[in-house]
């Protein structure tokens, strides 16, 4: 694939890089926003997963700054290049102690939305890659419990499979509102979605816990969701029509003169990168060893 | 309506599924492998060869694959997410049944027996599980280690529940330990946390006998840790007080490594996403390698054999191969030159003094003959019993092995130098001399005397290196190959000299390097790296298909009993042989690539592998069974990657179906599918991206995908198997391509269109409409003409309705309507003449349209529509006047969860099927104004990643199949007289 392949197969990864946005998925909540107003009157939000950072930037320019500039909190197990306006913390999501250090961030309040774009590293087996979401979007839950102030607003990552009834019912019992989107600028042919959750309010007795996640807190009976079918869940599309289409192949000279640019962010350091500076083809083979084998 | 549980049970049943193997285990001699929710066991069958037949299927969980198998003894723990099923089985699987199954609170990693009736659970929140299965499901105990975290993967030590030793694999980074027999006031605390890894850890196996853990990684990187206990006598005090170290850290896969098994003697064996198995030693090494056809997904060990799943199941032995010999002959006989083997295994070698020599283990004869001095040809025949040598002043020879010594049978010569010798059949030799003259030899037999008649003399056209390198002999031609990648055909008919046909560089100027008929099928391979398919049809060659092989330069196509087709050639420095019917490399041996004499036979009389050949002025020989260096295939694969389309190309009175199904692999296969099984019968590699679309009218068949490729077929049939012969291809910048060079550094503005969808319309006799919906958010009109047997492009029209996803056409008063649905969520209808963009778009679906079919009811298009919103829509277009339909009637069914990929319309039924897996079986009717419907049941499917469906009547009954395609396929058999008889 020539350098320029990625530009005329993605028109918003395109766009990302002309616009100064760190990825595509920008434009996801973006979309978001544009047809639910997700932002409005939210002072305080937090970034789980929050690397590159994108959905930082969106917060950053976004939020409301009439009554003083909103605090914006990304978190993420790995450092990320700095963004003027977000604090970040650098700490795991299903710990309490990253929980307390959001608060503390606001001065002991809560915060109004919590987002995470975050998905885990995909196998492939669809199945498994969907557990997986499931599971990152509810341990986003859980921490959401934490520092989520009543009737604030969650927006989160999953992928649409045959699960997504049950995800559904999980999140009802803590939002009177749950929706799936699908932003424009996700793709037709991925199976990525955005549940969209508004009106916070725990059900009775129930007491956060990081020690004691969801799974197992008494209060919240997931075994009388198991096999739920009777949910019609409400499905909607976001974003604007005339919007561009991320599936659609775009010339690339198709608003002037196409220029060829780098990332605005590269990949953070990749599992594999030690990998690729070691070896590139069938057959190459590196050993790195850590003691003389008797 | 409500997506409620199915109405009608036992309407669909499911006769075949082809998904990824997620589990295999070796039990015994016999493999256990999970295909799906299925459980089939297969036995080997002794014969020379191993080969495994399938003895027992059971089908266990309904749509959940399964991702262990856990045996001890006659009884099994198989489990799949969250699903467990404890099941038994009799001596050598004569059945197996379930005995119990349950559903546990989270996704399992791992399970071990405690006792014969108590199972300990690893879930992937790091918790363990202690149930009793038998006379009731019960959780008996439930423990967590302190760290909760999710895993993916695990791995439970020992069977005793309070002396387990748990090693997790963590999202980031680390494996942790811990242990059932370790708590702090009832809290279990990490024992020991491996760290090394740069992602997440996708498996962790422990080798007992030489005490080490291997971890593999999204890293890329097997890592193996020595654990020394302090030798204590109790197991778990052992464990807590451990040292463990990393040993080394083995990098070799190209992508993520899913699993890894050990072997004895501490080496080890690895699956990656790269489809690659590799063999380490002890100490990191990479002993071998080999690839797999596609995907891998799990492995086990038994005996000096690995089981790989996957796309199929294979079976290798995993020793690698046993060392060359290396032999230098004395100084006095020259350097060697070439090498060729006899059917007995004995060398036959001319030195560069001119010295023909047999060799096996010593020197058992030899030749010297001054006329073969400094300049030699050398060929063996087919049936590897002569060998003929040419020399620089036109003499020829031919010798035959009689009691271990070199007999020479007759001589004849030809003027000039002999360019070269070509056996055409085993009994037919081709001589090439000066100015491309060709003669043909027979062996002649006369009483004890063996005689060469020159039969025939040809002359091959002009070139700059004029002279064959093959040849074939069919009835009364003569197929041969030329130096310059040129084929040409002779006719012994004839007076003529010159060929009566040529394939001009059809393997490019690299050269042809063999012509065999096999099978009744001509084949010819080259140094371009493919393998052409040609036949002979009145005086003319007819190439009908070509495929790219796995390799730079390939040297011969051999029919072997226990493989079947064969290629052998040359990669890198690797001598390569690869299976064409599975599409699988065989071996690789590294000789120092192909520029060197080289010699291989395949299962010959021996029933082994010979190889010899020269390097650094050295003999080097191997001989060893052919099962010791290659796999058995226990189950066979299919494509690579996800099915995109489908299209039934013929349907015979038995029930028997032949399909078409391209696939993201960029390959197009053809199946047969029967009742109860399938049988892959060819494969095509001509579309350079993914084909995403496959159509057929009559013999005429259209395929298209990725980098705007379109490829037109005609569909023939060869002694009753279904083949396909490329006509046209068409690719949208195929002349700026040509024109471009690769200096100029402004990229191309030409977008990298993708076909979406096509319809092909058959117009009149032998011309042909094809409509393509394009990612550009084009309707491309091609038209062919089967005289001029060309694709030409007529008409591209913009539409705004996005991407186009998807295209139908109906007639409508002796005229073509063209329906397109894009990513826009809208239908849009194109009226004769298609030159003018549509009045009216009618949106139908807030997000893309993924699937359409429709049909036609009195004076209404009935449109049915699923889409990424989930909708599944159904429109009544009123059509009274002509270019102006209006919607009359339009109905919203959310019996989905997820986009909806295939949809199929009938007059009474509606299939659909989505991402969520889940195939709806609807009924319908329109009175006019509006719609009624009803589900009649829903099925589960096993397939991933859903694309589409495809459905086909039974002849002459009242059911029908519906294949499902995706990530492999299911077919399922649907019963229509159920439904009646329920009413």
């Amino acid at each position: 694939m020539g350098k320029s392949s990625k530009d005329k197969r993605d028109i918003y990864y395109r766009l990302a890089k002309e616009e100064g946005w760190r990825a595509r998925s920008a434009y996801k909540l973006l979309q978001i926003d544009e047809t639910f107003n997700v932002f409005k009157g939210v002072t305080k939000a937090v970034d789980l997963c929050a690397a590159p950072g994108s959905w930082s930037q969106v917060l950053a320019k976004k939020l409301d700054s009439t009554n003083g500039n909103p605090k914006i909190v990304a978190v993420d197990l790995q450092a990320m290049a700095p963004l003027p306006g977000v604090v970040q913390i650098q700490g795991d999501i299903t710990k309490a102690s990253t929980a307390n250090l959001i608060i503390n961030q606001f001065q002991g309040e809560f915060a109004d939305l919590v987002v995470c774009d975050g998905a885990p590293d995909v196998t492939g087996l669809h199945d498994i890659d969907e557990y997986i979401q499931a599971q990152l979007l509810l341990a986003a839950l859980n921490i959401t419990t934490h520092i989520l102030k009543p009737k604030g607003s969650f927006i989160a990552k999953i992928f649409r499979g045959k699960e997504i009834s049950l995800l559904y019912s999980q999140l009802r019992i803590f939002f009177k509102r749950v929706t799936i989107v699908k932003p424009r600028s996700s793709r037709n042919s991925s199976i990525e979605s955005f549940v969209l959750c508004e009106d916070f309010s725990a059900p009775m007795g129930y007491v956060p816990n990081m020690m004691n996640p969801l799974l197992e807190n008494k209060s919240v009976n997931w075994d009388s969701l198991n096999e739920v079918n009777s949910y019609i869940v409400p499905f909607l599309a976001c974003g604007d029509l005339s919007a561009y289409d991320s599936d659609k192949t775009y010339p690339l000279n198709f608003n002037g003169k196409y220029e060829q640019r780098e990332p605005v962010q590269k990949p953070i350091e990749p599992p594999y990168m030690e990998a690729m500076s070691l070896i590139s083809k069938p057959g190459d083979t590196h050993i790195q060893k850590s003691e003389v084998d008797s | 309506m409500s997506p409620n549980l199915p109405k009608i049970d036992g309407v669909l049943k499911s006769t075949i599924k082809q998904v990824p193997v997620t589990c295999l285990k070796f039990i015994g001699k016999y493999v256990i492998a999970a295909i799906g929710g299925d459980l089939h066991v297969f036995k080997p069958l002794s014969r020379v060869y191993q080969q495994f037949e399938r003895i027992y299927k059971l089908e266990l969980f309904s749509s959940q694959y399964i991702y262990g198998i856990i045996p001890n003894n006659f009884k099994i723990i198989v489990f799949g997410g969250r699903r467990v099923a404890f099941i038994e089985t009799k001596q050598k699987f004569s059945c197996i049944s379930v005995k119990t199954s349950w559903i546990v609170e989270d996704w399992i990693l791992d399970s071990v027996w405690i006792s014969d009736f108590e199972v300990a659970i690893l879930t992937a929140h790091n918790v363990l599980l202690l149930y009793q299965c038998f006379p009731s499901i019960e959780v008996v105990s439930r423990i967590n280690c302190i760290d909760q975290c999710i895993l993916y993967s695990g791995k439970i030590l020992n069977s005793k529940w309070e002396e387990l030793i748990v090693l997790s694999g963590t999202v980031y980074q680390e494996v942790i330990i811990w242990s059932s027999g370790r708590s702090v006031s009832d809290e279990y605390p990490v024992i020991h946390r491996l760290k090394g890894h740069k992602g997440v850890i996708f498996s962790i196996s422990y080798d007992e006998e030489t005490q080490r853990i291997c971890s593999t990684s999204d890293d890329r990187t097997i890592r193996v840790w020595t654990v020394k206990f302090p030798g204590s006598s109790s197991f778990i005090e052992n464990w807590i007080n451990a040292e463990i170290t990393l040993s080394f850290s083995a990098f070799g896969h190209l992508a993520r490594v899913w699993r890894s098994v050990f072997i004895p003697e501490g080496q080890l064996v690895s699956v990656g996403e790269d489809s690659q198995i590799c063999l380490w030693n002890r100490s990191g090494e990479l002993l071998s390698r080999w690839e797999h056809n596609g995907e891998i997904w799990c492995l086990d060990y038994s005996n000096f054999q690995v089981a790989v799943g996957g796309n199929g199941i294979i079976v290798r032995p995993i020793q690698p191969l046993p060392d060359l010999a290396s032999i230098k002959l004395s100084e006095d006989f020259g350097l060697m030159r070439n090498i060729v083997i006899n059917k007995n295994g004995d060398r036959i070698i001319i030195t560069e003094r001119g010295c023909l020599i047999l060799y096996n283990n010593d020197i058992l004869d030899y030749i010297e003959d001054k006329q073969f001095c400094s300049y030699c040809v050398l060929s063996i025949s087919p049936s590897r019993e002569y060998v003929v040598l040419g020399g620089i002043h036109g003499d020829i020879k031919l010798f035959k092995v009689l009691d271990s010594k070199l007999t020479e049978l007759c001589k004849t010569s030809i003027t000039g130098r002999v360019f070269s010798l070509s056996w055409s059949d085993s009994s037919t030799i081709v001589s090439n001399g000066l100015d491309g003259s060709l003669s043909v030899w027979e062996l002649v037999e006369t009483g004890d005397n063996i005689n060469l008649e020159q039969k025939n003399s040809y002359v091959l056209p002009y070139s700059k290196e004029r002279w064959i390198t093959c040849a074939a002999s069919l009835e009364d031609y003569l197929v041969c190959g030329d130096r310059m990648g040129s084929i040409h055909l002779f006719s012994s008919l004839t007076t003529i000299k010159d060929p009566v046909d040529s394939l001009r560089r059809l393997h490019d100027v690299k050269g042809v390097s063999d012509i065999k008929h096999i099978n009744g099928i001509t084949y010819s391979t080259g140094r371009d790296g493919t393998l052409r398919e040609f036949t002979i049809k009145d005086d003319k060659l007819v190439l009908v298909s070509t495929l790219k092989l796995p390799m730079d330069w390939s040297t011969s196509v051999v029919h072997s009993d226990s493989y079947g087709l064969i290629i052998m050639g040359f990669h890198g420095s690797n001598f390569v042989l690869w299976n064409v019917e599975e599409r699988i490399t065989l071996l690789q041996l590294d000789c120092g690539g192909g520029h060197r004499s080289f010699d291989c036979i395949v299962d010959g009389n021996l029933g082994n592998l010979v190889i010899s050949f020269i390097r650094m002025k050295e003999m080097k020989y191997i001989c060893c069974p052919v099962e010791a260096v290659s796999h058995q295939t226990v189950l066979a694969g299919y494509h690579k990657k996800a099915i995109n389309c489908c299209c039934l190309l013929s349907l015979k009175e038995d029930g028997m179906a032949s399909i078409l199904t391209g696939s993201e692999d960029n390959s197009i296969r053809l199946s047969l599918i029967d009742q109860l099984d399938w049988k892959c019968s060819s494969s095509y590699l001509r579309h350079i991206s993914s084909v995403r679309a496959a159509v057929l009218v009559d013999d005429v068949l259209v395929t298209a995908g990725g980098r705007a490729q379109m490829i037109l077929w005609h569909v023939q049939n060869y002694s009753g198997e279904t083949r396909l012969q490329e006509i046209d291809s068409h690719m949208i910048r195929e002349e700026s391509e040509h024109r471009r060079s690769w200096r100029t550094a402004e990229p191309l503005v030409d977008p990298e269109m993708r076909y979406m969808d096509l319809k092909i319309v058959k117009q009149s006799d032998g011309i042909y409409s094809i409509f393509s919906s394009c990612s550009d958010g084009m309707l491309r009109i091609f038209s062919y003409d089967k005289e001029d047997k060309k694709l030409c492009l007529i008409n591209s029209l913009e539409s705004n309705q996005g991407c186009l996803l998807k295209i139908s056409t109906f007639q409508w008063q002796d005229e073509l309507v063209v329906v397109t649905a894009g990513t826009s969520g809208s239908v849009s209808f194109w009226y004769v003449p298609y030159n003018k963009i549509p009045q009216r778009s009618h949106s139908l679906h807030s997000l893309g349209i993924n699937s359409m079919d429709l049909t036609l009811n009195k004076k209404h298009l009935i449109l049915c529509t699923g889409g990424d919103d989930t909708a599944l829509v159904l429109t009544a277009f009123s059509l009274e006047k002509k270019g102006k339909e209006s919607i009359t009637f339009s109905l919203r069914e959310h019996v989905h969860y997820c986009q909806i990929t295939g949809l199929k319309i009938t007059q009474d039924y509606i299939v659909s099927i989505g991402l969520d897996q889940k195939l709806c079986l609807i009924n319908w009717s329109f009175d006019g104004n509006f719609f009624k419907t009803s589900i009649l049941t829903i099925f589960n499917s096993t397939v991933l990643d859903i694309h589409g469906l495809l459905t086909w009547p039974i002849i002459n009954s009242d059911q029908m199949k519906i294949l499902v395609f995706g990530r492999g396929f299911e077919v399922l058999h649907f019963d229509r007289s159920k439904i009646f008889s329920s009413k």
